[in-house]
């Protein structure tokens, strides 16, 4: 029996077949009388079977082990699990739609910008215009003048003057031979401008020495430009630098104190302090008149400490400083000066 | 739907479809109750699309094709280390039937059909003695109803040759 004709009859059993396979079914049949028998056997065949799975009892242990499922009605399972189903999906909705608001909230678009309209001219279609060369077009036309371009056509501003390097004033005041002589110690700079000073250059200007004390000292300075002879008193004490050194007397040649002489400040007179041909200190005065007098200093350590007149004499001038001016290169003691006030005739 | 209603009308063909696939009544019972744990839990999911009857038996069928499976690499770890499948030969003990129904046919019928191929054996069975429509044994094994047919052609044909009628 080939396998059209077996699904035929397992057909036939079930009563499966259309009416044309039920007649082709029959006719083959009909040419073959075993086909028929087979047909017979296929359906107690499978009556047997139906009557076999009616006789299988279930077991009563069965109902026993699925007690407990049967106990756990799955209806309640179905009310209350949509419920918690429902609340999930409801939390959720209102758990995104938060966040949805405040990332909105926080992304807020800006409002749009005014679209920009392009001003409208009146302008003839038939205009051509001329676009200018570039600056750089013609190399032989003057470029505009640019903020580069006017800095570099400015003239350099001059620069500052350098400010002069101080000086320190060291050495003592130097006497060579009786003649008055500025000791700037080793410093030969120094000594070269006071060389120069005594040759008839003034005094107040020349000396980068004189310079420094201008502005160190601005009282030494002004009897300086009053025509001070020198600015070496105890007011004068120069500081250089950062430290205030300790200015040694100094002095002009009797040359320029001559010539200083005659300069002093208004409402003051000059004075002058001799010790033999030499002058030891100059000043100014307000209080002594012009002339002559001999007078004994007392000098310590370097410092007049009192100034007296001879015996004999009516009296003493004593000029504003020179108490308390250092003398430098004199000796401690008892010294008979003379104290000029006003000018001197000049040698 | 309440699973005892379910329990009540399927307890039977599910036992007796898990019976004739097992091969014994123990490993019987055990996949029956595991069937029908699958079938409460379900239940819920059960929205009617399908027959409750291919339903159920889909869930039946899928639990004891994968059984077998299972049942079968342990047979053939145990007793062949060759490696090759072992079909599961029935229970050589009389099944419930036999204290039912006292009849020859029946035995040899009953041996028969343990007898058949499984793919044989579960089409014959489903329509035979659960008597599904060809379309449902097409839903439940996921087969075409072309195949169902067919096989249950041979199946029949084979469980004559066994039977011997």
């Amino acid at each position: 029996m080939d396998d059209k004709l077996l699904e035929l009859v397992s057909r036939a059993v079930d009563d499966d077949l259309s009416a044309a396979e039920a007649e082709e079914l029959a006719a083959r049949m009909e040419q073959d009388p075993e086909l028929a028998g087979d047909l017979e056997d296929a359906r107690r065949l499978r009556a047997a079977v139906g009557r076999l799975a009616a006789s299988m009892a279930v077991p009563p242990a069965l109902d026993s082990v699925v007690e407990p499922l049967r106990r756990s009605a799955p209806v309640e399972r179905a009310r209350v699990r949509p419920a918690i189903r429902w609340f999930g999906v409801a939390a959720a909705l209102v758990l995104g739609a938060t966040v949805a608001l405040e990332v909105a909230r926080h992304n807020a678009v800006p409002p749009p910008k005014p679209e920009r309209v392009s001003p409208v001219h009146d302008i003839d279609n038939d205009e051509v215009f001329a676009l200018a060369p570039l600056p750089t077009a013609n190399p032989n036309e003057p470029r505009p003048m640019g903020a580069s371009d006017r800095l570099l056509a400015e003239e350099p501003p001059e620069p500052d003057a350098p400010e002069p390097m101080p000086l320190e004033v060291i050495g003592p005041l130097a006497v060579s031979d009786g003649r008055q002589e500025t000791s700037l110690g080793d410093s030969g700079k120094g000594r070269e401008t006071a060389r120069t000073t005594a040759s008839g250059v003034d005094a107040a200007a020349a000396t980068e020495v004189g310079w420094r004390e201008q502005k160190a000292a601005p009282a030494a300075a002004d009897r300086v430009a009053g025509g001070s002879p020198t600015v070496s008193t105890n007011e004068s004490s120069a500081v250089v630098g950062n430290r205030r050194a300790e200015a040694a007397p100094m002095r002009a040649p009797a040359s320029a104190v001559e010539t200083a002489v005659d300069e002093a400040p208004a409402g003051r007179r000059p004075v002058v302090v001799l010790a033999g041909d030499r002058t030891v200190w100059s000043g100014s005065t307000s209080a002594c008149i012009d002339g002559r007098a001999a007078a004994v200093i007392e000098i310590r350590s370097g410092m007049v400490v009192s100034v007296e007149g001879v015996a004999g004499s009516e009296g003493v001038c004593r000029p504003d400083g020179l108490v308390g001016a250092r003398l430098a290169d004199v000796d401690d003691g008892f010294h008979e000066v003379e104290i000029i006030v006003g000018s001197r005739p000049r040698k | 739907m309440i699973f005892d209603e379910v329990y009540e009308r399927f307890r039977t063909p599910v036992w007796r479809l898990a019976r004739r696939l097992t091969g014994n009544d123990d490993e019987a019972l055990d996949a029956t109750q595991e069937i029908f744990l699958r079938v409460w839990r379900g239940l819920d999911g059960f929205r009617g699309e399908a027959k409750l009857s291919t339903w159920v038996f889909q869930i039946a069928w899928n639990y004891l094709r994968a059984y077998r499976r299972r049942r079968s690499r342990t047979l053939v770890a145990v007793d062949d280390p060759t490696g090759d499948l072992v079909e599961m030969a029935p229970d050589p003990a009389p099944g419930p039937e036999r204290h039912a129904v006292s009849s020859d046919l029946l035995d040899r019928v009953a041996a028969a059909v343990d007898g058949l191929p499984e793919h044989y054996r579960v089409v014959l069975w489903l329509r035979d003695a659960e008597d599904l429509s060809y379309a449902d044994i097409a839903a439940v094994l996921d087969l075409p109803v072309g195949t169902v047919r067919s096989r249950l052609a041979r199946a029949r044909a084979e469980l004559k040759r066994m039977v011997g009628v």
